[in-house]
């Protein structure tokens, strides 16, 4: 269910000025601006919503919170949008969704993201045996200038140092405790 | 001083005014023309407040704060530019003063001024500015031009003003005595330079600390001792007097904290500041405790000890101040509002940052011929002039950033202004943009202005909010970065919309989860940056810089912004704090708050006038002054008694209109002081020494002649006073005006067309904050019928109204006499009577417009926000609500025969509905009614919030084209917002199209009970979406439309739901010309100003309140009642109107009845007289402006005191021929 019920009361009192779009450094690349989008959630729109790339291309800069006449908390506002469009596995979304996925199982084996593991994560994710040639000149500069370490991918299960199996654990107890509570 | 408080018992208690700004003014001189006296203080060392600045208002684009002074009694007061300076009789000016403290109660206070040691005497300065010259203390940021120009520490507060009183910025001044020798006429007195007596004691183990520390003072003039540890500090304390002492906290031998300890024991009267460059919070705290003054963290700049340093000296010394004590009656406080800093916050905009941008008000002094650039519009960074100018609105209101989530409701039509303006200037070569959120112009004429400015002046409005400047370091341009949402919308909407015409399986937004109508390829919103070579940040509002300390001084609360409150209505028409917003019913219960009855403020003879209460445009601020000053008058005549009113005083004397010539070189002296004084010149009134006061310097011979004085003595007889008021229409206007002049002691007769009195709050249950209205009536129609004084005449009509002011004779007539004899006109035998009154109040009211527009009439489901009104006041009376839940489904029926109500009103049932439309500005703000009728929006708001309460579940969106929800309102439209109403706007080129769907198309007739389930109509509504770029449908059980306001002068339409075109069958029934007054475009009255004079009509002693002069809401024509009712008790109080003695006048034998005078009179004072075949003047009504004179080419108009002669030989001087 792609619910953005509750993303719509945080914007209630949206009056379309515009500062968001204005604000937005990637809203020349989004293919609605922020505004649009926001104009959406409040007129219920879920499927023109999640046909959109705009929620994925928000770097978090927080700059349209900050501007907001009306304090309303847009960054988090367009996370919760990424949150729903993961959870609904949303075709738009699902690279950016594999990506994320990818960082997050990296993190949560050693507590840190390995770069290599974390990319051939996100090739696996993604099932498509072309996809690392596309990435092949920016893997280059990054490994010319020793931005990716090279350490062998391992298990799932792995019990390496800075596992946070447990941390992981607790917070999706958390969160569904949360999504049962209303 | 003392010598005034001797005099006050003579005067009777006056009131004092609280700030010399526009709103102070009005509120003084209404005050001192009703005959009390007034004492009116000023922070500033100059009058005029914010005006003073402003060169231009809007619609004229001109001045006209002149027009505020007296018609009547003339002679009471000087008669030149307001903006220079006023003097009255009754009215004791003190600047730079400020309230210390209020004691007493009610009718009975002793308020304390302190008044600022004036260096400069002001009955000496001749203004002759050879002190200016010699100062050698310069580059002070001078305020009166926010800053963009300097003066020395000896300057003009305002340049124009009149007497030129100089004044000595004291804390900048090095009282070097340099003006004191300069001066010719001894007028300046420095004080005492008691730095000398400032010893400073400077403790520090470091000895270049010590050292640099004693320099910076040696050189500010403070004598300085140094001790180099704590010890010999003290030692030094026991034998020396010191006055402050410099302190380091970290010494070797002894710790500061130690130190400041003895040292305090030693000379508790010492002030100490802490030094150290290991600040801690608790250090601080700590010596706090043991009294140190300060606590200044090292390293230090020695800009910032000295003004430190500068600033404990200063408020020591405060001794040379003159504190006095006044005693009043009642206490008004107009000290206008502050404006934002937009410095102040994350000032993204790059205020102070780049050059280029700059305020609204700087702007304002940029224009001004006085400002810094003389009147040109240049950039300040280069000096060229711009290309590209663009207005940010809302900087600093409707942004929760910057703490004001309110509209300053200004600032739209200041923007508007200033871009007319300078498309004017330039002759429409520097394009001018306004970015905006809503265009705010809300009043009676602002929306014709608007127009203007767009079409005439091309002015370019963008509806968007640019959220940060940049300056391009290249070319010095500066960049707006914007949301762009005018990709050719036009054209993409066109295209869908014939789509939607044509596709008949179109999807429908229902109530729960709209759909899109048609998928269009939508891109109309983008990201775009502009260039510009100037930016204008339009301020907001802020409470003024006194408002809290007044607020302690008098107990007047102050809102959550810090604005005071100004509580309109009684206690018993509050909201219910329950149920705040719909508050309906009369219970008159709600006690919870701690303003009292019919005052405004707490202190029962405490008032807040003019702009003080917050986001107040010049008009408002106006009336608000009067109102205040109407309730203040209302105490102060209750305290008088029978005692006559402070006549004015009568003389042939100076007056100031004499002198039409100021130029530099004729100069008005202290003399002018002469002319304040009462005493003067009494005996002798044949002297008609008009100009005489006026010492020139270069053209004697023209000023100074004593003028023939022949012609003045005929003219000035005085007219008697019927001191009676004539109220017609017994709404809330009405009624509010009848009870303030009623209980300030008048008699009053109040005409009411109709059997019942109330108006339209015989429906209006509430307003947005829930004010509970029908309570309101009950208690003012109580008071009405009980009150002695008050006599009231329902069921009759004034048919004729002679006379002129003071002297009124009207006719009344009984209607029902007429209605019997049918609606013809030609019926002369109805019951008459002839009432004389000294003033008149029109109060005749305003009602709903009805319209055809929207599919209006072509089912009951279409309503207008008034029987929106009366639904849900139908709703709370449970009976209607019980018949109606037998009914399932029945939404609506719109003549139901079962239910009990009147047959307009429509009954809903409102827990049953699903989708509800209301669409504003119908018929509004177009070729039908140019004009904004202001209440809609704040009613639709009012409605949504009250139907969301009723049933949540409801959806609700308003049409709207500029949401005119000004002031504190606009909380309401984030509430709204806030409890998911959807809000759409659309353009007036673009309307909304509404279709019916008949819900059963063989019964259109509706009558059939058991039919109606299946009758209930759906209203289809198809609009462009601007955000979204499509078309898009909204299906709704209900539509509401905002058909706006009309005069009730209007006759002639009905609200009846199958009246096609009812707009088009408007007729007027002729008030304003059986009053002799005139209608403006729209039919409401005309207003003599605007501005200055907003409830004055255009015929003398006529005035006129509430929504008879325009759409307004309860709370501000009940404030516009008071003000007309104070404007003619200025008339009725006394009992004869003294002409002033520069009156025109006509030599009959050179008069060839060209009527030229008759027709150029700006004040209706001249008529032929068919009789005599003459040319008669009205003395009253004469004001000595000349225009007659000018334009007769026979000099045969004269004005007395001014001779042909001497105007061309003053001219000639004036121009140095």
């Amino acid at each position: 269910m792609k619910d953005t019920g509750s993303i719509k009361a945080l914007l209630a009192t949206c009056m379309q000025c515009g500062t968001c779009t204005g604000t937005c450094p990637n809203a020349d690349a989004m293919d609605l601006t922020p505004r649009h989008l926001w104009r959406m959630v409040l007129m219920d729109r879920a499927d023109e919503i999640f046909e959109s790339q705009t929620f994925a291309y928000c770097s978090t800069c927080y700059f349209c919170t900050l501007k907001c006449p009306r304090g309303l908390p847009l960054t988090r506002a367009m996370s919760m949008l990424k949150e729903v469009a993961y959870k609904n596995d949303v075709k738009t979304f699902r690279k950016s969704g594999a990506f994320y996925g990818s960082f997050m199982e990296s993190v949560r084996r050693h507590g840190r993201v390995r770069e290599s593991e974390f990319m051939t994560l996100y090739f696996l994710e993604m099932k498509n045996p072309l996809l690392p040639f596309d990435f092949a000149s920016l893997g280059l500069k990054l490994m010319s200038k020793n931005k990716v370490s090279f350490s062998l991918p391992s298990g799932a299960d792995g019990r390496g140092q800075g596992n946070l199996d447990r941390i992981f654990k607790k917070v999706s107890e958390i969160e569904n405790r949360e999504e049962q509570m209303p | 001083m003392n010598e005034q408080q001797e005099k006050l018992p003579e005067k009777g208690k006056g009131a004092i005014v609280v700030g010399a700004g526009i709103g102070g003014i009005r509120s003084a001189l209404d005050l001192a023309d009703a005959g009390h006296h007034v004492t009116l203080i000023e922070k500033a060392p100059h009058m005029g407040g914010i005006l003073s600045k402003l060169d231009y208002q809007f619609p004229t684009d001109r001045c006209g704060m002149c027009r505020m002074l007296p018609m009547m009694h003339r002679d009471s007061a000087s008669q030149y530019c307001l903006r220079r300076g006023l003097f009255h009789d009754n009215i004791d000016l003190m600047l730079s003063t400020t309230i210390e403290k209020i004691e007493g109660e009610s009718g009975n206070y002793t308020v304390q001024l302190r008044q600022k040691k004036q260096y400069v005497n002001p009955e000496l300065c001749t203004g002759c500015g050879e002190c200016t010259e010699v100062c050698p203390v310069g580059d002070i940021p001078d305020r009166f031009n926010e800053g963009s120009t300097t003066h020395k520490a000896i300057y003009l507060p305002l340049p124009h003003a009149i007497p030129k009183r100089y004044t000595i910025d004291i804390n900048s001044c090095t009282l070097c005595g340099a003006c004191v020798d300069a001066c010719p006429e001894n007028a300046i007195t420095l004080p005492e330079d008691q730095k000398k007596n400032f010893r400073i004691l400077v403790v520090d183990d470091e000895l270049i600390v010590r050292d640099s520390i004693k320099e910076w003072f040696d050189f500010e003039g403070y004598p300085v001792d140094m001790a180099e540890s704590g010890q010999i500090a003290l030692e030094m304390i026991e034998k020396n007097e010191y006055s402050l002492m410099l302190l380091d906290i970290r010494m070797a031998e002894m710790e500061g904290t130690e130190v400041l300890k003895r040292a305090k024991e030693i000379a508790p009267e010492l002030q100490v500041v802490m030094m150290t460059a290991y600040a801690t919070v608790e250090t601080a705290v700590e010596t706090m405790k043991r009294g140190a003054l300060e606590y200044i963290i090292k390293p230090f700049d020695p800009d910032t000890l000295i003004e430190k340093v500068n600033s404990i000296y200063q408020s020591g010394r405060q001794s040379d101040d003159v504190v006095m004590e006044v005693d009043a009656g009642a206490l008004i406080m107009a000290c206008g509002t502050d404006y934002y800093n937009p410095d102040s916050g994350k000032n993204t905009f790059g205020y102070k940052v780049y050059p280029d941008v700059i305020t609204s008000l700087e702007f304002e002094r940029m224009v001004s011929g006085s400002g810094a650039t003389g009147g040109e519009i240049i950039r300040p960074s280069n000096g060229e002039v711009p290309k590209r100018i663009a207005w940010i609105q809302c900087v600093g209101s409707r942004d929760v950033h910057s703490g004001a989530s309110y509209c300053s409701s200004v600032c739209c039509m200041f923007a508007l202004k200033e871009a007319v303006l300078t498309r004017k200037r330039s002759g429409g070569t520097i394009e001018t943009v306004i970015y905006y959120m809503d265009m705010r112009c809300f009043g009676k004429e602002f929306e014709a202005y608007r127009k203007e400015a767009e079409e005439k002046y091309q002015v370019i409005l963008k509806r968007i909010r640019p959220h940060s400047v940049r300056m391009d370091n290249e070319s010095g341009k500066l960049r707006i970065f914007i949301a762009d949402s005018g990709v050719s919308t036009s054209e993409v909407i066109s295209d869908s919309t014939s789509e939607v015409m044509s596709d008949s399986t179109s999807e429908v937004i229902s109530d729960s989860t709209p759909d899109t109508m048609s998928k269009m390829p939508s891109f109309s919103d983008s990201k775009k940056d502009e260039v510009f070579d100037m930016v204008v940040l339009s301020v907001g509002q802020r409470p003024s810089s006194e408002a809290m300390a007044l607020s302690e001084l008098t107990g007047v609360p102050l809102n959550e912004f810090g604005f005071p409150e100004t509580g309109v209505f009684p206690e018993s028409a509050l909201p219910m704090l329950s149920d705040s917003g719909t508050s309906g019913g009369t219970s008159s219960g709600a006690g919870a708050s701690n303003r009292s009855a019919g005052g405004t403020s707490n202190k029962n003879a405490i008032f807040v006038g003019g702009a003080f209460g917050g986001l107040k445009d010049i008009s408002e601020s106006v009336i608000h002054a009067s109102a205040a000053a109407a309730e203040a008058m209302k105490i102060l005549n209750q305290l008088r008694g029978n005692r006559a009113p402070l006549q004015p005083e009568f003389r042939n004397g100076y007056s100031g209109a004499s002198s039409p010539i100021l130029s530099s070189e004729v100069k008005i002296t202290s003399k002018l002081a002469a002319f304040r004084n009462p005493g003067y010149d009494e005996g002798d009134s044949s002297k008609g020494n008009a100009p005489g006061d006026v010492k020139s310097k270069s053209s004697g011979s023209a000023v100074g002649q004593k003028s023939s004085g022949s012609t003045v003595t005929q003219m000035i007889k005085p007219v008697s006073v019927e001191q009676k008021v004539l109220i017609i229409g017994a709404g809330i206007s009405g009624m509010t005006a009848a009870l303030l002049i009623a209980d300030s002691g008048y008699k009053v007769i109040l005409v009411e067309k109709k059997h019942v009195v109330g108006g339209n709050l015989n429906w209006l249950a509430s307003n947005l904050n829930g004010n509970n209205f029908p309570a309101l009536l009950a208690e003012m129609k109580e008071k009405i019928d009980k009150h002695p004084l008050i006599f009231l005449y329902s069921g009759w009509e004034v048919v004729e109204c002679r006379g002129e002011v003071g002297n009124f004779s009207s006719t009344i007539e009984k209607t029902e006499e007429k209605k019997e004899k049918g609606e013809a006109a030609t019926n002369y035998g109805g019951i008459r009577e002839v009432i004389k009154h000294g003033a008149v109040i029109i109060a005749t009211g305003a009602s709903e417009a009805d319209t055809a527009s929207y599919s209006r009439g072509k089912s009951d489901a279409i309503i207008t926000l008034k029987q929106m009104q009366e639904a849900l006041n139908n709703t709370k009376t449970n009976q209607i609500q019980q018949n109606l839940n037998s009914k399932v489904q029945n939404i609506i029926s719109g003549n139901s025969a079962d239910v009990e109500a009147d047959a307009t009103i429509p009954v809903i049932d409102f827990a049953k509905l699903e989708t509800v439309v209301m669409i504003q500005c119908v018929d509004s703000r177009d070729e039908i009614k140019p004009y904004c009728s202001r209440v809609c929006c704040t009613s639709a708001l009012k409605h949504a919030l009250s139907l969301k309460k009723i049933n949540p579940d409801i959806d609700i969106y308003i049409l709207y084209r500029d949401m005119m929800s000004p002031g504190f309102t606009e909380k309401y439209y984030n509430q709204a917002r806030e409890s998911g109403i959807i809000f759409i706007q659309y353009t007036s080129d673009k309307k909304p199209q509404v279709y019916v769907e008949k819900g059963n198309s063989d019964n259109v007739d509706g009558d059939d009970l058991q039919q109606e389930k299946q009758n209930c109509d759906l209203i289809k509504i198809r609009l462009d979406e601007p955000v979204i770029g499509r078309t898009i449908e909204i299906s709704g059980d209900l539509l509401v439309l905002a058909t706006g306001v009309v005069p009730s002068e209007a006759v002639g339409f009905s609200l009846s739901q199958d009246s096609a075109n009812s707009h088009l069958s408007l007729q007027y029934s002729g008030l304003a010309e059986i009053m002799g007054i005139k209608n403006d475009e729209y039919h409401f009255f005309r207003q003599a100003d605007s501005k200055w004079r907003p409830v004055d009509s255009t015929r003398e002693g006529i005035f006129i309140c509430g929504t008879a002069i325009g759409p307004r809401d309860v709370e501000e024509s009940i404030i516009s009642a008071r003000a007309a009712a104070m404007r003619a008790m200025c008339i009725i109080t006394h009992d004869k109107i003294q002409p002033s003695s520069v009156t025109a006048g006509v030599k009959t034998s050179l008069c060839s009845l060209c009527l030229r005078c008759v027709d150029t009179c700006p004040y209706d004072a001249r008529h032929l007289n068919e009789e005599t075949m003459k040319i008669d003047v009205n003395a009253a009504m004469c004001q000595g402006c000349g225009a007659c004179a000018a334009i007769c080419p026979n000099s045969a108009s004269f004005v007395s005191g001014f001779t042909d002669q001497q105007m061309f030989e003053t001219i000639d001087a004036a121009i140095g021929y």
